[in-house]
């Protein structure tokens, strides 16, 4: 968890500094303009870049980043997952639902801005790690690997069209297709 | 072609026709078998004369490749059914073909979001260190050669897997996750370069192996992101004499590795290092071959840098002593006049790993060396630790020397 909290707090300490670039090139694009340009800077002018500067600051961190759900096929017997079974589950080592019927799992490519997301943010992990861990599993024969789907579109259609499967959607992605899974 | 080989080679067909069969649609497969496998070619140039993987100290050596296939078929999430062939050529210390790497049964007892504890029956590979369970997967590993004072490759099938059974347990906690592995197995020993570095070459008979222990625990934090081990080993063997101009007794080898391990992985970047003991023993040959015991000791230090998505770079300072008494070989020198170099190395290694795609890879790699520690007699007959052999042929060998690498890989 403590990884999860470093990423954090990389990108709050990241994006005011991202805004302090906008902000200040902004205001060269607004000076560069002849027309635009005062001979002494109007107060007017001033504050609307300070609004500009301060609006970036705090408005930047707080845009969302596309959000990743769990999502499983209709038939999974759960509705909500542990941190630890999750990661059990897309680190391959947890084969089976509760009930004792075959986990299914999807996943996107390791360099899939999605896939990324969601090892990190839902599994704590990098994706180096995560495919370690599968290649481990393969090339030892004490596992098997995860379904690979291209995209979102196609990871939708295979966790809806698949008995026991899981994987994971955008949020905007989700429809009634699929369950989404809570982690807790 | 004895019979294991044939076995390997029904083993490889078998699977072939699965793939190909999987592919046309033929007939659909379950969707509980995969088939997965890999094919790697590489090229090896050393300075001098020192040979490494074929004479690669003559214009290089392309006397190095690896082709894989393997399938696992999971009727139920209980049980699972594993095999992999392997073909391997690494000059003279590998050219035995088609061989399996593994094949067995496993069955999980209990199995829930906590943990998971099972067993596995037929050949396993011996969870070593870090790597040894995935050696001969390019991708797996850190550099096109593993560290060699640890994973040296002149034993590797005896290294690699074993037949026996193995119980595996993994509790998953707050506070990490924590895997064992315990076995007990027949060793290996088919591979050319383990028996000629007993036999000299030129003694008759053979080395088998006999009842051994293997076992790892792992602690994994975060998912991996600090992982520590303990493995070791008992590996027992014993010498089958045939007869010959020297009347050897049936002797017994044991050979005891203990290794520690430890890695940080970050998101850019990871660091490992292990530290590995072992004690070779060699003993009841009779008068002609006095007992001998040492007590080798090896370790390394590993830095890798994901500095762009899809490459890899690393650098690795390699050490490895054959005798912790004799640490520079002197003593080795002295009772042998074989020289003193062939009992240790030192190894500082750089490479570059590019993952063009997801399935192909490029690999270059220096490695700038001190000591022939663990090059093979079999292929630098300068090094020949018998006092049996003339020995007119010191010089063939360097003491400094290099070794530069490329390797190409393919996995599906």
């Amino acid at each position: 968890m403590s990884q999860i909290q470093g990423e954090k707090i990389r990108e709050a300490t990241g994006r005011p500094y991202l805004a302090l670039l906008i902000g200040l090139r902004l205001r060269s694009l607004v000076m560069a303009d002849r027309s635009l340009r005062p001979q002494r800077r109007s107060p007017c002018l001033q504050r609307v870049l300070l609004a500009c500067f301060v609006g970036c600051f705090l408005m930047v961190p707080r845009l969302p980043l596309a959000e990743e759900l769990v999502v499983a096929n209709p038939s999974a017997p759960v509705d909500a997952l542990s941190p630890t079974a999750l990661r059990a589950i897309f680190s391959m080592r947890l084969r089976s639902w509760p009930d004792g019927s075959p986990v299914r799992v999807f996943v996107l490519p390791d360099d899939a801005p999605g896939h990324v997301q969601f090892a990190k943010q839902l599994l704590s992990i990098f994706p180096h790690q995560l495919r370690r861990a599968w290649d481990r599993g393969v090339y030892s024969g004490t596992g098997q690997a995860p379904n690979l789907v291209k995209s979102d579109a196609a990871m939708r259609a295979a966790v809806a069209n698949t008995n026991g499967a899981i994987g994971y959607l955008p949020r905007e992605m989700v429809d009634a297709s699929v369950r989404v899974i809570e982690v807790e | 072609m004895d019979t294991p080989s044939r076995q390997a080679c029904t083993g490889l067909v078998v699977l072939l026709v699965l793939t190909l069969s999987a592919q046309s649609r033929a007939f659909e497969l379950p969707e509980s078998v995969q088939i997965h496998g890999f094919l790697s070619q590489g090229y090896i140039s050393t300075s001098g004369s020192n040979n490494f993987f074929g004479e690669s100290s003559d214009g290089g050596s392309w006397d190095y490749r690896e082709i894989g296939i393997n399938g696992s078929w999971r009727p139920t999430p209980k049980l699972q059914f594993s095999m992999q062939v392997v073909g391997r050529d690494a000059g003279k210390t590998d050219n035995d073909g088609v061989r399996i790497d593994y094949g067995f049964a496993d069955y999980s007892f209990i199995s829930d979001a906590d943990r998971l504890w099972g067993a596995r029956v037929g050949r396993i590979t011996n969870p070593l260190g870090f790597y040894n369970e995935t050696r001969d997967m390019p991708f797996t590993r850190p550099s096109i050669l593993l560290p060699q004072g640890i994973y040296f490759d002149i034993n590797r099938n005896l290294a690699l897997s074993a037949d026996g059974v193995q119980i595996y347990g993994e509790e998953r906690t707050s506070i990490g996750d924590f895997y064992f592995q315990a076995g007990a197995v027949q060793p290996r020993t088919d591979d050319p370069a383990f028996q000629d570095s007993f036999t000299g070459g030129i003694l008759p008979g053979k080395l088998d192996g006999r009842l051994s222990w293997v076992g790892r625990a792992l602690y994994e934090r975060d998912g991996g992101r600090i992982r520590l081990a303990v493995s070791g080993g008992v590996f027992r063997g014993k010498y089958d004499p045939k007869q010959g101009q020297i009347d050897l007794e049936d002797g017994r080898f044991r050979f005891a590795p203990l290794v520690f391990s430890a890695q940080y992985n970050a998101e850019k970047w990871s660091l490992t290092s292990e530290f590995a003991r072992r004690t070779g023993e060699f003993r009841d040959f009779g008068p002609f071959l006095s007992d001998d015991k040492a007590t080798g000791q090896s370790f390394y230090i590993q830095g890798t840098y994901r500095f762009a998505p899809k490459w890899e770079a690393v650098l690795r300072y390699d050490e490895l002593r054959w005798d912790k008494d004799d640490r520079n070989g002197k003593g080795w020198e002295a009772a042998t006049g074989f020289p003193a170099h062939t009992r240790y190395a030192k190894d500082w290694t750089v490479g570059l790993r590019w993952d063009i795609t997801p399935r192909i890879m490029l690999r270059a790699e220096y490695h700038r060396v001190k000591g022939t520690g663990w090059l093979a007699a079999l292929e630098n007959p300068g090094m020949r630790p018998t006092p049996i052999l003339p020995s007119t042929l010191e010089d063939d060998i360097d003491e400094d020397w290099n070794l530069f690498a490329l390797l190409a890989s393919f996995r599906f």
